[in-house]
């Protein structure tokens, strides 16, 4: 059934965005009673799939919609040389995603995780298309330095 | 050049994220959740008093049947919030059909006639809506819409049964 097969991409997505597993079960609990109530209204111009997923994003952004989310871009924050390779695995990733502040993990995940554009992000975080930017580049900055300090230069080399 | 390698590992370590999973009662909640809490309790409210009737009724019948050495109608059926039934089996009451055809080679030309058969069909046009919402919860899960269609069949199937046995009662 609809829910089965789409719950754990579901929960993944909202936990990525509110950081917090309660928070991530009532975006899940909303968004999915959302689907069932808007089902019948699916004119099937995208994927059913897509359409959940904007649901429950929808979601999750309103349960973290009362913190302080951080816009502030930090200059100099990506001045090493460490870039991301192949030794950059999931499990790494997903545990530095969730050390980052909360608005540009939110936009790290909108784009580089769940695919949406910067003017689709920006839409839904209800801020302009070069916010949505600096935090990607924010975030991606911020990804950088944490491995920088877990050592990863040197792992990676052997 | 570098830009595309580092691209192209954040996209791989991207699509090896690792996959969180829900608890495992949250669709209960999702399910009490779609419930409007008025109709919720209007609901369990009208199975009680359907309960009770269908009890009554039953009981009725079995103590007439004894009195009068009549053939006995034995039955009897479950009801409750519909959101805790499964979907699999909805309205194929294997118990009703036994006992009805029990019933017929006890009392063939009874069953033959034309009124009995007429409930017959109305049982079995019920029997079909019901596989068609079976079909549709196993692909969407439960709405309200299906919760609706749900109860509504399961009121109209109760009440064609109440005639069927009426009609066997009274013949």
């Amino acid at each position: 059934m609809l829910y089965e097969q789409y719950k754990t991409a579901m929960f993944s997505t909202a936990y990525r965005i509110t950081n917090d597993f309660d928070l991530a079960h009532d975006a899940l609990q909303e968004g999915f009673i959302k689907v069932f109530h808007n089902l019948p209204k699916f004119r099937g111009t995208g994927t059913l799939g897509s359409w959940i997923k904007t649901i429950v994003v929808r979601a999750a952004l309103k349960e973290v919609s009362g913190l302080h989310l951080h816009i502030e871009v930090e200059e100099g924050s990506g001045g090493t040389d460490v870039s991301f390779d192949d030794a950059l695995t999931g499990e790494l990733l997903d545990e530095l995603m969730r050390q980052l502040p909360n608005k540009c993990r939110i936009v790290f995940n909108l784009i580089e995780v769940e695919g949406f554009s910067h003017k689709e992000a920006a839409a839904l975080l209800g801020v302009t298309v070069g916010t949505s930017k600096s935090q990607l580049h924010y975030a991606k900055n911020i990804l950088r330095e944490k491995l920088t300090n877990r050592g990863y230069e040197e792992r990676k080399r052997g | 050049m570098r830009k595309e390698k580092e691209d192209k590992a954040l996209r791989k370590a991207i699509l090896d994220l690792p996959e969180h999973s829900p608890a495992g009662d949250l669709w209960e909640d999702i399910e009490r959740s779609m419930e409007p809490s008025g109709a919720k309790k209007g609901n369990r409210h009208f199975f009680k008093i359907a309960a009770a009737l269908l009890l009554i009724a039953t009981a009725g019948l079995i103590f007439t049947g004894r009195m009068t050495g009549e053939q006995q109608v034995k039955f009897t059926e479950e009801l409750g919030p519909a959101a805790e039934l499964p979907a699999a089996g909805f309205l194929m009451d294997q118990e009703f059909m036994t006992l009805l055809d029990n019933e017929c080679i006890e009392t063939r030309t009874v069953c033959q006639e034309v009124d009995f058969q007429i409930l017959l069909n109305e049982l079995s046009e019920l029997r079909l809506k019901a596989r068609e919402v079976v079909a549709m919860v196993d692909e969407t899960g439960y709405d309200k819409f299906l919760m609706k269609a749900r109860s509504r069949l399961e009121k109209e199937d109760a009440e064609v049964k109440k005639r069927i046995i009426a009609y066997l009662r009274n013949s």
